[in-house]
Order: C-alpha cells, then structure tokens, then sequence
C-alpha cells in the first residue's frame, strides 16, 4: 500500500461530532503548525474553536506572529479562531493557595498547631506537581466548554502520553486517599460526644476533584469526541518514536486519529542533475516513507510537502490547510 | 550534557560525543531517560530498559525504563511486607494500596532520578553523557537536585519536629518510635545522595553543558529563552552547537526552490547566531545527507564536531 484510504478529511467527516484532537510526535517535526493548521480549517468549518498550547515552551505566539501567552486571542483571519499559551504559573500559585486552605483545614480538623506553610511548600515543590497543573489546566479549558472544537498542541509526546494517562492515574491514587480519608471520618465520629455531622470540606473536595478525573477520563477515552494525531518527517528517528508511541496510546485507550507526514521534498521540484546532497536525500525520503506506509499503513491521514519557506503566520499556515485537509 | 528543543539533534550529538571519546580511549556511558529514547535508534540496539550496553570497546549506552524501575521498587515492598510478617500472599488491601501508591504522580519521577542518581553515584567511567530530554524538561531535571534537596530538608525537619511531640506519647510506643528514626535515616541517606549528585552537576570543573541549535528563528528565540533560565538555576553553561546546517557548496549547485530558500535563509539566521552567541559558538555541523543510524554514519559526524 502507497496511498491514503481516509483523508484528514473523511476522518473528520467519520467523525462529525469530534470535538478535542492533540498533535503529538518528536520534536521539530512540525505539531504546533499543524495544530494551527487544523484549529484554522475547524474554524473555518463555522465552530468557534480554540488551540491552546499546554507546552511548558510554547512556540504559538511565534507561529501567529501575535502574542496569545495567558489569554485566548484570535489569531487567524477567520475571528472564530482562538489561541492561548496556557500560563503555568499562574496555575501553580492558584493550586498552592487551594492547597494551603485545604491543609489548614485539615490541620484544624485533626487539632494540630504546626503551620501549614512548610506543608504546602514541600507539596508544592513536588516535582510532579507543574505537570499536574498543566493537566489541570487542560480539563479546566475542556470542562469549560466556551468553544465546539479544540486543538491541544501538546507538549513532546512522552509528557503528552503522561498527561493524558494522569486521568487514570489520578482517580486510583484519589481512590484510596478517599478511602482513608472515610476511615478517619467514621473513626472520629465514633469518638466524639457530640455526634453531629461535620462539614468536610477535604473530603468535599476529594469527591470534587475524583468526579473531574473520571470525567476527563471520559472525554478523553471516547473515539467519537477525542483523537490524538501523530506527525513525523520521512525520517528514521521520528517514525520510530511514532511505532512506540501509538501502542502506547492503545494501551492507555486513547483514541488515535491517525498519522501525518510532513516535509516531503516534492519530487517535480528536483531534476535529474541535481546537486548529490538532494538526490541522496530523496531516495533516503522514498525508503522512509516505504517504511512508513508499512508500518501506519492506512492510519496515514495525509502527507505534506516540504514548503520553500517556514511555516509561519496567516499566508502559510492558510496554503497548510489545503494540504492537510486535501 | 546536551540540550535544546526536541528533534535539534540532542541524541545525535551525545552519541558522537561518546563515539569520540571513547576512540580516544577513554571509558564512557550515554544514557538517557526520555521514555522517547532514540539511543536505541541511533545505535540501531534495542537497549531500552537493559542496564549499560556495550556498543563498542569503551562504548556504553543505557536507557532507563522508569516503569520497571517502578515494577520492581513495588516487588521490593511486596518481598519486605512477606517476610517481615511470615506470610505467604499479600492480601488484597495491601496490594491495593501499594498499587494506589506507585500510581502517584512523583513516582515516575522519583523513579527516573534515583536511576540517575545511581548511575553518577556509582562510578566507573571517565566520561558521563547525559542526553537530557527537550528543554522545557531538562530544566525541569536539573532543577530538580536543588528541589529534591529542599524538599528533603523541610520533610527531615517536619519528621524531627513531629518527634517532639511524640515524646510523651513514644514512652508507651516504643516500636513506632522505632519505625520513625528507620525513616528519618531512610531519608537522610537519599539527601545525601541527592547532595553528592547536585554537587556534580552545578560543578563548572567536571560537567560541561552543551546547547544545541538549528539557524530557524524560532530555535533561536526559544533557546535564548532556555538559556536564561539555566543561567537562573545557577547551571554551568559550556557553550552552543550548530546543526543542519547547509554545505555553502550548494550554491553553485543545481538544486530546487525550497532549498535555495533554505539557504538564504540560513544564512541569514546563521549571522544572528553569529552576532547573538558570539564566541560562546564552539561547532557548526554540517546537515547529512542521510539519518545519522549506525556507527558509520556517527563516525562522518564526530569527525565534524571535533576537528
């Protein structure tokens, strides 16, 4: 097989009621333009839809030559098409303000005097705690439902497959804290005199934050709302993150929408006297994308030249769709 | 060390470093633990997950496989929970929990830096190469050492104040009393492998720290940005590599539009690299004409990074 069965295109028409696709892939292989590409032709579609970037490096100011970090702005000519860098500090310092309240609350509750602060301090300092914020990030835009569509240009895969995995993660490790957390509840009510039913706001807050995972986990795992995309050069590096990832994502049941090559030099631009750099690298392109219809085979939604020039602002990322949505 | 924002050429470059190296004799392991790992791509191996490989004399390379280091801390526990009470089966509540527990967000982490910790801790060759993750994470690794620290040291003076508290109370609870100074020293051993490691890192005379670069504007931006923030974290930073970029001898070359854009406009980016980074520039390596895969191919590109 060297040809495409379902287009960019028929995927999305498969598929009318999609509504959050993410780019992943090895860096440098083009996700964030095709991410602008994709979030511009939805828009042009008529749904108002935005891109956000959970990057902790994000590149969609410098894409659309406008500065969108911290809030959504319209980018394209289309004004249905937003773009946000998502700002993970501001997420951080709001989290360690929720966390410091929940502590001393709990602090209270089990009658200790130490301060919350150096509590919340180490918490907060937990490695794992930006990527938690940026995945927290994600649903809030999600769970807030402003727009019909989104594209999330995500950050290098690993740490895409990690946020999106957190969701399950997430509700086993809230699971238990649930349970213990009802373990001390009963076991203090027991030994009160009173026996009247305290408030419990961590506990509150626990079901709050559980009933959030499962539902992102819903959203996420559902193949007619969510599908994740792949990009890749006709290189050896890049396909073979893609081969790992893609069954990693099977694993984790999350949908994948199917695969894009970028960066074909095409071949009616090259004579047959070409300088020998350009000629070797094309017969290095064709085995490449030999391997590349082995391996994805029809899961290849669409191959894309390789452009004279960046691809960079409205113009470009405009002649873009119609290569990603041919 | 070598970082940058992803598909630069991180791993092409550590692997040609270690290939240098170890042609001058001396003993060097790669490693890496980006789950994406391309070591085994580049040296055409699988070594994901199976320690130091040989690849060549003096030549090792490692990629840690950070859920089975997982996998295996939690077997560890299930082994120390059946001994220590004589039973033949963990029951289910605590399997329960100790799945709930490698389940949390930081175990990951903890799980990659331990390994690495190990690996520098532990010793045995000349030459450390360390290919770090895309940058918005590499920071985030390096960081870490002084994070860890901190973290630590709030947690060892929590547990000392706690055990104050306790005082009355241990009087009668001996045992946990006991249980307590087991994990206070538990913890006191990881700082000081977490001090020992961080010294290593921010240390200007034994770890250099290498940024690579393409001539695209966006690349220059962002790793003008990274480059701050290093500076901020008090990283030593050696200097800056070029790749891909275009042998000038094309020029004069029949060759199609896009490329002849290309070239002018790297020569145009090349100029700010030149103005921006100045004397801090250290190689400039040419693009290949195939995928750098395979010891020949790493081999044409070491000769170019050192010369």
């Amino acid at each position: 097989m060297d040809q495409i069965t379902i287009s960019m295109t028929k995927y999305m028409n498969d598929h009318p009621n999609l509504k959050y696709i993410f780019f992943g892939g090895k860096g440098g292989v083009g996700k964030t333009v095709m991410a602008g590409t994709a979030a511009l032709w939805s828009a042009k579609q008529g749904k108002r839809t935005l891109l956000a970037s959970t990057n902790p490096v994000h590149s969609l100011s410098n894409l659309f030559e406008k500065d969108v970090f911290g809030k959504a702005a319209v980018v394209c000519d289309d004004d249905r098409c937003f773009a946000f860098e998502i700002d993970t500090k501001d997420t951080i310092e709001r989290s360690k303000q929720e966390i410091r309240e929940k502590i001393n609350w709990f602090l209270r509750f089990a009658d200790l005097t130490t301060k919350a602060d150096d509590f919340v301090e180490s918490a907060t300092m937990n490695p794992a705690f930006e990527e938690s914020a940026m995945f927290e990030n994600m649903t809030d835009i999600m769970f807030e439902d402003k727009y019909d569509f989104y594209v999330f240009d995500t950050a290098p895969t690993a740490n895409a497959r990690r946020l999106l995995g957190m969701s399950k993660v997430y509700s086993l490790w809230v699971e238990k804290m649930l349970k213990s957390r009802e373990e001390a509840k009963s076991l203090r009510e027991m030994l009160s005199f009173s026996k009247k039913n305290e408030a419990d706001p961590l506990m509150d807050y626990l079901i709050g934050f559980k009933d959030r995972m499962a539902k992102a986990q819903s959203l996420l795992t559902n193949d007619q709302l969510t599908a994740f995309f792949f990009a890749t050069l006709p290189e050896s590096l890049p396909i073979a993150v893609i081969t790992r990832f893609i069954n990693w994502f099977y694993e984790f049941g999350i949908p994948v929408g199917g695969v894009v090559v970028n960066g074909i030099i095409q071949k009616d631009q090259v004579s047959k006297d070409a300088s020998e750099f350009v000629l070797n690298r094309v017969k290095m392109q064709d085995e490449h994308m030999e391997e590349i219809w082995q391996i994805f085979g029809d899961r290849v939604r669409a191959v894309i030249p390789l452009f004279e020039t960046e691809v960079k602002g409205n113009k470009m990322i405009n002649r873009m769709v119609d290569h990603l949505f041919a | 060390m070598f970082g940058g924002k992803g598909g630069l050429g991180k791993t092409t470059f550590s692997a040609a470093t270690a290939y240098y190296l170890a042609k001058q004799g001396k003993r060097v392991l790669v490693f890496s633990v980006d789950p994406q790992a391309s070591l085994s791509d580049i040296f055409k191996k699988d070594i994901f997950g199976k320690g130091p490989t040989e690849i060549m004399p003096n030549l090792y390379a490692q990629e840690i496989d950070a859920d089975r280091r997982v996998r295996e801390y939690q077997q560890e526990i299930r082994k120390k929970i059946i001994d220590m009470y004589g039973m033949d089966k963990i029951p289910d509540e605590i399997e329960s929990y100790i799945q709930a527990a490698a389940a949390e967000p930081a175990m990951e982490e903890s799980a990659i830096f331990d390994e690495v910790v190990d690996i520098v801790v532990h010793g045995g060759y000349d030459y450390y190469i360390y290919d770090l993750v895309p940058l918005g994470h590499a920071l985030y690794y390096l960081s870490m050492a002084s994070v860890y620290d901190e973290w630590i040291d709030k947690i060892t003076n929590l547990r000392q104040q706690m055990r104050e508290y306790d005082q009355v109370a241990a009087v009668i609870r001996r045992d946990k009393e006991l249980d307590e100074d087991a994990i206070l020293n538990e913890l006191l051993y990881i700082k000081e492998r977490i001090n020992k490691s961080s010294g290593i890192l921010t240390d200007k005379e034994k770890t250099a720290f290498f940024f690579v670069l393409t001539p695209e504007q966006m690349i220059i931006n962002d790793t003008l940005k990274a480059a701050e923030l290093f500076a901020k974290f008090d990283v030593p930073l050696s200097g800056y590599i070029i790749n891909r970029v275009l042998p000038p001898e094309l020029k004069t070359q029949k060759i199609p539009e896009y490329l002849k854009n290309r070239l002018i406009m790297q020569d145009k980016y090349l100029k700010v690299i030149d103005e921006v980074f100045k004397d801090q520039i250290l190689a400039s390596v040419p693009e290949m004409e195939r995928d750098v895969t395979g010891l020949g191919m790493i081999e044409k590109l070491a000769d170019k990074m050192f010369f």
